[in-house]
């Protein structure tokens, strides 16, 4: 990876792929159980939001801001 | 069981290295910020220090000289801006390792282990038995002579405490500032013994003739009954102890 890269990415990007990890280890082994899978996506998806926003990479959520529906008749 | 300390500025890092060595038996701590990294450091003796370089106060090498000044503790330092002068200077400043990020979960739990193994603290097996008693700690799940036993999250935590120090006198202090946080003290006291007697009752253990945890009068507790791997031969019931620091 470039030297140029944000070192606060460098650090969400070091936590996302421990989450994921985690995520991987929970599905995988019988020796962790689903409340823990599911706390590890939420951690994940927690991560992805924050670099997404770091980067300023919107998210398409599928509105468009200001858009109106046509009107029923 | 081994202690490790983590050491981050960066609430998901701490968040994902703490299940990630928790899963592996390790008993976490974790602090934000150097000041408080140094204080956790001389009031609890980790085994392991998970250090990274980047913090809001001081930096991570003054952690690592104000540390190294009394304790020889390994240090896995974390190196989050890639310059190679900065891992020359935790190292020359008595880092033990380095792992620049992002990093693999497995590599650093490799390399907790190769430093632990250095210096003789290996963890200990994941699960460990003591006088009908087996606690599983990475599952964190716990049977007593056979029966499966509900602990809450404090109980839980209370329990780790007792067996990673078997015979060793917790003072009420010490209980109180590993489980709720240094800034509580003696009003937390009755929260403490409250705790107590609901893991005692869920143990079977009598604090008229304890078979697990003994009440030192107005001092704290000491766990009484030997603890070893699960599936090894436990010795007789461990003596009187001696008094510590903790």
């Amino acid at each position: 990876m470039p030297d140029a890269v944000d070192h606060r990415v460098r650090n969400i990007l070091a936590a996302l792929r421990g989450h994921l990890e985690l995520a991987h280890e929970s599905a995988t082994s019988d020796r962790v159980g689903p409340d823990d899978l599911l706390e590890d996506l939420s951690n994940a998806l927690d991560a992805l939001g924050r670099l997404e926003s770091r980067l300023g990479v919107p998210v398409d959520t599928g509105r468009r801001p200001g858009a109106v529906p046509p009107a029923l008749h | 069981m081994a202690r490790l300390l983590v050491v981050d500025d960066e609430a998901q890092i701490v968040t994902a290295l703490t299940r990630g060595l928790e899963r592996e038996g390790y008993d976490v701590e974790a602090s934000r910020n150097g000041l408080d990294a140094v204080a956790l450091t001389a009031a609890g003796s980790p085994d392991l220090i998970v250090l990274d370089l980047n913090l809001p106060d001081i930096d991570g090498i003054e952690v690592l000289r104000r540390v190294r000044s009394w304790s020889s503790v390994p240090v896995l330092v974390l190196s989050g801006d890639g310059e190679e002068q900065r891992k020359i200077a935790a190292l020359d400043e008595g880092a033990d390792d380095y792992l620049e990020k992002p990093f693999g979960l497995g590599e650093l739990r490799a390399r907790v282990r190769a430093l632990l193994r250095r210096a003789g603290a290996a963890p200990d097996s994941a699960t460990v038995s003591a006088d009908g008693l087996e606690v599983d700690l990475a599952l964190k799940a716990v049977t007593v002579d056979g029966s499966t036993v509900r602990l809450t999250p404090t109980e839980w935590r209370l329990l780790q405490l007792f067996v990673a120090q078997p015979g060793k006198l917790l003072t009420h202090q010490y209980l109180i500032g590993r489980i709720w946080g240094s800034s509580h003290g003696d009003e937390t006291l009755q929260t403490l013994r409250a705790h107590l007697r609901s893991l005692r009752r869920k143990l079977g253990d009598d604090s008229k003739e304890p078979r697990f945890i003994r009440t030192e009068t107005r001092i704290g507790y000491r766990w009484v009954a030997p603890v070893s791997p699960a599936g090894r031969v436990a010795g007789g019931r461990l003596a009187g102890g001696t008094a510590a620091d903790a």
